[in-house]
């Protein structure tokens, strides 16, 4: 099959809490890009915690990379979760770790040599315009940097499947056209893309999928302008 | 993406929880350090004074009351005593050997103070009593025997001193072996909380690494190797404080006329010392892994 993710009828409620995501019935195909948008509290970051292993569902059935989730054994989620970059909402950066260490942290993960690590870490800082940022440690940059740090993390490894939760929303229009690009090359290469966003501008701009998340399910409308 | 070569270390040394292990691991280690230097310096000294002891001791039969008696009526009249004595002594337990110093033995004792043989032996000097102890003697019992069939004779009391002491001592290095045991449970113990503490700090690190796909394994080892290489550098510290420190009160010691303690020859001393480093570090590692996979276990 060529779905990279796949949703049956999936519902998620935390704790005894009410039914956050419901009937939700969707896939990623290999290659495809999305736009995901929806009010806060829609269940943007719940969807994306599904998507990246992090949390498991109340009920229903999710394949991902042709794997029912619930059924992977633990020791083989590490590999999977490598072919997943995700750019978390609140960035989840390492504090004491420079900007090129948290960059480079799913190379080490992943056993790349060194060599190599420093040569595409620093190419994609000069891309994202953070090539004289490369010794700051995090607190130091501004919001909007940090969050280009969180992306360059979260594409260094080219994964399969891309996720982002708000990736755009700390930086102006000019510096989230151009992360888009990046994740538009990405998608080129063959990775499959979903992005949460609040920036319409930015939708209509690109063109991709888009899907609207209300009353916990997804909704396609399927917004294709003046490509 | 599979594992292409090993995962690489990661740096991990520039938080701030790196200085807090280092620091407490240094003063236990210190304190650690120094009770041990101690514990071999008593040891020593009360193993010496217990050579003094094993050693046999004396019964000193002076001639009281005999000296109106001819020499022969004399020497008879002692050699009674001497003999009451060994009889009464002899039967009591621990007495490997009693028997009374050869009078040749006296004389050739004497000779450098008193001049010639036959001068010594028409002075009324007293006899000596050897007694050569085995376990289960008792002092009192002999001190107490004695003075019921002799009561003119004289124990050396240089012995009863010294064991007094070497009790004391004894006591004080059960004390401080037991010091030293506190010591290091509450070193492994506070290496224990201010590994978890650590920790603490690192849980949005350890739930990061897991996130984008560090096996379990992986990260643990990853903080328990780093937890054990602040652990060691903090015992270092702690040996390289509290060592110099003990030569130096050794080395004026040796001037004001101590003895080196044979127990620092010794390796079993070294090894002492050298076995904190090590067990600390161990203590660090392993709870530093064991944390680490328990948070992770609760991770999907
Ligand atoms: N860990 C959690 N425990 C309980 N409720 C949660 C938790 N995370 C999110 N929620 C609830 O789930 C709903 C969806 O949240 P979220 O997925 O963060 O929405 P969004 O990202 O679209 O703003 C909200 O009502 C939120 O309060
Ligand atoms: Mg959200």
């Amino acid at each position: 099959m060529n779905d990279v993710v796949s949703f049956r009828n999936v519902g998620v409620r935390y704790e005894s809490g009410p039914e956050v995501l419901r009937e939700l019935n969707f896939s990623l195909t290999r290659g495809s890009f999305h736009f995901l948008t929806g009010a806060s509290g829609a269940g943007k970051s719940t969807l994306m915690r599904l998507l990246y292993l992090a949390l498991r569902q109340t009920r229903g059935e999710i394949s991902i990379f042709g794997r029912d989730n619930i059924r992977i054994p633990r020791d083989e989620l590490p590999a999977i979760r490598r072919k997943i970059g995700v750019v978390f909402q609140d960035f989840r950066l390492i504090n004491h770790l420079s900007t090129f260490e948290n960059v480079a942290l799913p190379l080490r993960v992943a056993g790349v040599e060194d060599l190599q690590i420093r040569k595409n870490v620093t190419e994609l800082l000069e891309w994202v315009g953070l090539g004289d940022q490369i010794n700051a440690i995090p607190s130091r940059l501004s919001g909007g940097q940090q969050q280009r740090v969180a992306i360059a993390r979260a594409v260094i490894s080219r994964p399969a499947l891309l996720l982002a939760d708000e990736p755009t929303g700390n930086v102006d229009d000019r510096i989230a056209m151009r992360l888009l690009y990046l994740f538009e090359e990405l998608n080129k290469l063959g990775t499959t893309v979903l992005i949460a966003t609040h920036n319409r501008h930015l939708i209509r701009r690109f063109g991709h999928k888009h899907w609207l998340l209300e009353g916990g399910t997804i909704h396609d409308l399927d917004h294709r302008p003046q490509a | 993406m599979a594992f292409r070569s090993r995962p690489s270390h990661l740096p991990l040394e520039n938080d701030s929880s790196s200085r807090f292990l280092p620091s407490i691991v240094a003063l236990m280690v210190a304190l650690l350090t120094f009770s041990i230097v101690g514990l071999a310096v008593l040891h020593d000294t009360v193993g010496r004074w217990a050579t003094q002891i094993d050693g046999s001791l004396t019964i000193q039969v002076p001639p009281t009351g005999l000296s109106q008696l001819e020499p022969k009526q004399r020497e008879a009249a002692l050699e009674e005593r001497v003999q009451t004595i060994i009889a009464a002594v002899s039967g009591q337990p621990g007495v490997a050997r009693i028997a009374e110093l050869s009078p040749d033995k006296m004389v050739e004792l004497l000779e450098p103070w008193l001049g010639p043989n036959e001068m010594i032996s028409d002075l009324p000097i007293p006899r000596i009593i050897e007694i050569t102890p085995s376990s289960g003697f008792d002092f009192n019992v002999l001190e107490a025997t004695v003075s019921r069939t002799a009561p003119e004779a004289v124990l050396d009391d240089h012995r009863i001193w010294l064991e007094r002491i070497s009790d004391v001592a004894v006591s004080v290095e059960m004390a401080l072996l037991a010091l030293i045991g506190v010591l290091f449970a509450a070193t492994t113990l506070s290496v224990f909380f201010a590994t978890r503490s650590g920790l603490s700090i690192h849980k949005s690190i350890i739930e990061l690494l897991h996130l984008i796909g560090a096996p379990d394994g992986y990260i643990a080892g990853q903080f328990a190797r780093h937890t054990m290489r602040l652990a060691f550098l903090g015992s270092l510290i702690g040996i390289a404080i509290a060592l110099p420190v003990s030569l130096l009160i050794g080395y004026l010691g040796l001037r004001a006329g101590w003895q080196i303690p044979a127990t620092l020859h010794l390796p079993l001393f070294f090894i002492l010392v050298l076995i904190v480093p090590v067990a600390i570090s161990s203590v660090a590692w392993l709870t530093a892994k064991r944390t680490v996979l328990k948070v992770l276990r609760r991770m999907l």
